[in-house]
């Protein structure tokens, strides 16, 4: 029994062994496929902060296996920094999936400005997720320049300068960058990276006066000096600040404004750009637009060396801002119709929803301007001019004039798009002066499409020189175009304007004057004021450039104008690298007295300071320096904004003086400069 | 466009005619300043002889290097703008030298100055301004001779 009993044990053991390997010999034979571990990213992308800040979201992935989440998959998130170091710090490097297949952490912005990634990848995943975060400032001022670059390899050339720079509160430079083209003499972008070390803003709270350092060596360490382009900066008040560059390896002129908003460029604008087109001749536009989702359509005018095309149709995409922390954006579809509709890439930065700064980044041309919102208009007739003060400019490349002068319109009503003017101007073109602010000597018409909101054109214009026909662009009436954060003053709107004769191509602007003083004692204020300058060829052939720049702060008591307040050494940046004034020796200038007595000013506000004293500049370099007088006109839109014209000779400018405030100065986050030295000599 | 326009060379016969009657006709009393447009119908040509090369004008000259030529009808201030002497492919002429000269005739400042657009010297032609009067910069001249075009 026991033996048939232990033997039949054994025969099922045996069985169920059998069993049992058979069954683990066919398992192993045909495995299940392996699952498919995928991981996406869920929210978080997309996200702005401040340096030093968390994001306010959390970065979530979800993971999942053959597409059910999975939990218990370690995922390991690693930023990328971006080229100058902007990155974030996880709050964990690695995270663990919960039963929804999510993990998440945070991530705080580290102390560099700028757009980045952050991947996210998955145990068992063969693909990673990625976030594009972006790093803010907590303060960006935008700025652009253009002016006469002294280029070692070719000489003289046009260039311009826009770019954005962000501040800590204290005033620290955080990062930032810009976009600089001369047009194929060497220095094109892509766009420069402007790095925290090395870069600085110093100013003075009481004059407004101050230096910007940027390093953009970098990206290119031939520009500027060795990659570090210094600029003079003059502040009218904590939001707009005058600019000129101020290293000698440039002299330009240009704005520095805080930046209001970093995306969005939509909505209706004018627009005027000037620079050198491929052919290497001066050229310049004008127009206005509409920006809806990107698609830019409007009409447009060109003036290249003396050809003018007008009415073209403006058709071109606006590829938005993207990730850039900056507001810099680009577009494209822009062309040269003179040049068989060459297409030109331009890339703007934001200064606010209302104002671009403009820049032609083509390896061959080069532009620099603005566009400027027209708000909610949605129709300018004749009334868009009133009384308005005008200044308009040369491309410092081109033929060189300056013109400035009071319009008056007549005959303009509602509904109607075409009225005459008369007024008075001046009017310098390479020396020569062709108008000098004759009362009713200045007469044309002007109208404006009632069909393309804001396109104009000035026609038939006398008494200003040889300008006779002008493109005219109206903008917001609302919008301040010099200072555009500062939408309290007078002086807003109201157009632009663009030379449209064969023998220059020069762009300006047209504001609305106000009640005039007729003793001047409304400009009994201080001023930050700046001028661009061409001069008879500098220290030809030593020197060949023709170009100077100056940016300062002054006070007017009683027609008489004087820089500082408190005597010498006074507030006042001059840059002359071509030598015009003291010959023979390129120089960037500090401290430069400069004082003048103006007449009292006609019906028009027109100031003249000779035949009262000249506008005498200097000394220049130095107790012993020289001091040149200018034959200085202004026409005053208002107490908070004059428009400057020189007309001698051997130069010429425009430039403006506009009112400061003082205690929006003192209230500035900025580094304070040091107090100002005695006057200094060349930096060269 | 631009840049295929020749400037056609005129007789030397034409050219001294024409430089006689511009010098009777063209010279106005109290002559007022002209506007600076170039007017490209009253275009001249003509030929005289370099007596100075100035790199910088004397005083109460337009801006720019100028040449001092002497013509069949006087001697004749000739401006060349800023970039007439200025960089590659730059005019370079001596006194003494045989030129062409096509422009015109303007009064800048109260006196009479032949604003250049070409000069044709050694029989080589140098553009100096374009046909609206816009200076030719060396930029510009490079990109032409790169180009192979003719400014």
């Amino acid at each position: 029994m026991n033996r048939n009993f232990t033997s039949i044990l054994a025969l099922i053991l045996v069985g169920l062994a059998f069993g049992f390997l058979t069954g683990c010999s066919s398992s192993s034979s045909m495995p299940p496929p392996p699952p498919t571990i995928a991981i996406t990213a869920t929210s978080g992308s997309g996200q702005k902060a401040n340096v030093g800040d968390a994001f306010t979201n959390m970065l979530v992935v979800t993971v999942t296996s053959n597409g059910t989440a999975a939990s218990g998959v370690t995922v390991t998130f690693t930023p990328a920094p971006g080229p100058a170091g902007q990155s974030c710090t996880p709050s964990a490097t690695t995270a663990t999936t919960a039963s929804d297949g999510t993990a998440s952490i945070t991530c705080t912005a580290n102390s560099t400005p700028g757009a980045y990634s952050v991947t996210a990848a998955a145990t068992g995943a063969t693909a990673t997720a990625s976030f594009t975060e972006g790093n803010t400032a907590p303060r960006v001022f935008v700025f652009y320049v253009n002016g006469l670059e002294n280029s070692a390899s070719e000489g003289p050339v046009y260039y311009g300068v826009a770019g954005a720079v962000g501040f800590d509160l204290s005033g620290n430079v955080l990062g930032g960058e810009q976009d600089y083209n001369d047009g194929q003499n060497g220095f094109p972008s892509p766009t420069y990276i402007i790095t925290a070390t090395g870069s600085s803003m110093t100013v003075n709270p009481t004059t407004g006066t101050g230096t910007l350092v940027l390093n953009v060596s970098a990206s290119n360490p031939n520009v500027g000096v060795k990659g570090i382009e210094t600029f003079a900066v003059q502040f009218i008040n904590a939001s707009h600040a005058l600019i000129t560059q101020f290293d000698g390896s440039a002299t330009s002129s240009g704005s520095f404004d805080l930046q209001t908003a970093t995306s969005g460029a939509g909505g209706n604008f004018a627009f005027t750009l000037s620079g050198i087109d491929i052919a290497g001749f001066p050229f310049a536009y004008g127009g206005v637009f509409s920006n809806t989702g990107g698609t830019i359509q409007g009409t447009y005018d060109e003036n290249d060396a003396g050809k003018a095309l007008v009415g073209n149709t403006l058709t071109a995409t606006d590829n938005g801002v993207g990730a850039d922390v900056y507001g810099r954006g680009s577009i494209t579809g822009f062309t040269d119709p003179n040049q068989g509709n060459e297409p030109i890439s331009l890339v703007y930065y934001i200064v606010g929803p209302e104002v671009l700064r403009i820049i032609d980044i083509d390896p061959d041309d080069t532009m620099a301007g603005s566009a400027y919102g027209q708000g909610s208009v949605t129709s300018f007739d004749s009334t868009v001019l009133s009384t308005d003060v005008f200044g308009i400019l040369d491309n410092t490349e081109d033929q060189l004039f300056a013109a400035a002068g009071q319009l008056v319109a007549a005959n303009t009503a509602a509904g109607t798009f075409s009225a005459t003017f008369t007024g008075e101007g001046d009017d310098d073109e390479v020396g020569t002066v062709m108008a000098t602010g004759t009362p009713g000597g200045l007469t044309g018409n002007y109208s404006f499409s009632n069909t393309v909101p804001g396109y104009g054109s000035m026609t038939g214009v006398t008494g200003l020189g040889s300008i006779h026909t002008l493109g005219l662009y109206a903008t917001d009436p609302k919008l301040n175009l010099l200072d555009p954060n500062n939408t309290t003053a007078a002086n807003l709107g109201a157009a632009l304007v663009l030379e449209l004769d064969d023998f220059a191509q020069g762009t300006g602007i047209v504001v609305p004057q106000g009640t005039i003083a007729s003793d001047g004692s409304d400009l009994n204020h201080s001023y930050g004021f700046g001028a661009q300058a061409f001069a008879d060829n500098g220290s030809f052939p030593v020197n060949p450039g023709w170009e100077f720049d100056f940016v300062g702060q002054g006070t007017f008591a009683s027609l008489v104008f004087t820089t500082g307040t408190g005597g010498p050494p006074t507030p006042v940046d001059l840059s002359d690298p071509y030598a015009s004034f003291v010959p023979g020796t390129p120089g960037e200038y500090t401290a430069v007295p400069i004082a003048g007595t103006a007449a009292a000013p006609d019906a028009a506000g027109r100031y003249a300071f000779r035949p009262a004293t000249p506008f005498a500049v200097g000394p220049v370099g130095g107790a012993q320096g020289p001091t040149v007088d200018f034959t200085v006109v202004l026409y005053e839109a208002g107490p908070g904004l004059v428009f400057s014209i020189d007309e001698d000779a051997e130069s010429q400018w425009l430039g403006t003086f506009q009112e400061e405030n003082a205690s929006s100065l003192k209230a500035m986050h900025v580094k304070r400069g040091p107090l100002f030295k005695s006057q200094a000599k060349p930096k060269r | 466009m631009r840049h295929s326009r020749f400037i056609s060379s005129t007789p030397l016969i034409a050219g001294l005619l024409t430089g006689l009657l511009l010098a009777i006709l063209v010279v106005p009393l109290n002559a007022e300043d002209s506007d600076s447009r170039y007017d490209v119908s009253k275009e001249v040509t003509l030929s005289g002889t370099v007596s100075s090369v100035l790199r910088k004008p004397a005083p109460g000259m337009i801006w720019g290097s100028h040449l001092i030529v002497e013509t069949v009808s006087g001697r004749l201030d000739a401006s060349l703008g800023r970039f007439g002497l200025e960089g590659k492919g730059a005019l370079s002429v001596t006194p003494g030298q045989q030129i062409e000269l096509t422009g015109i005739m303007k009064t800048v400042r109260g006196k009479e100055v032949f604003v250049v657009r070409s000069v044709k010297a050694n029989g080589i032609t140098y553009a100096l301004r374009n046909e609206h009067g816009i200076e030719v910069s060396p930029q510009a001249r490079e990109r032409a001779a790169e180009k192979g075009v003719t400014l």
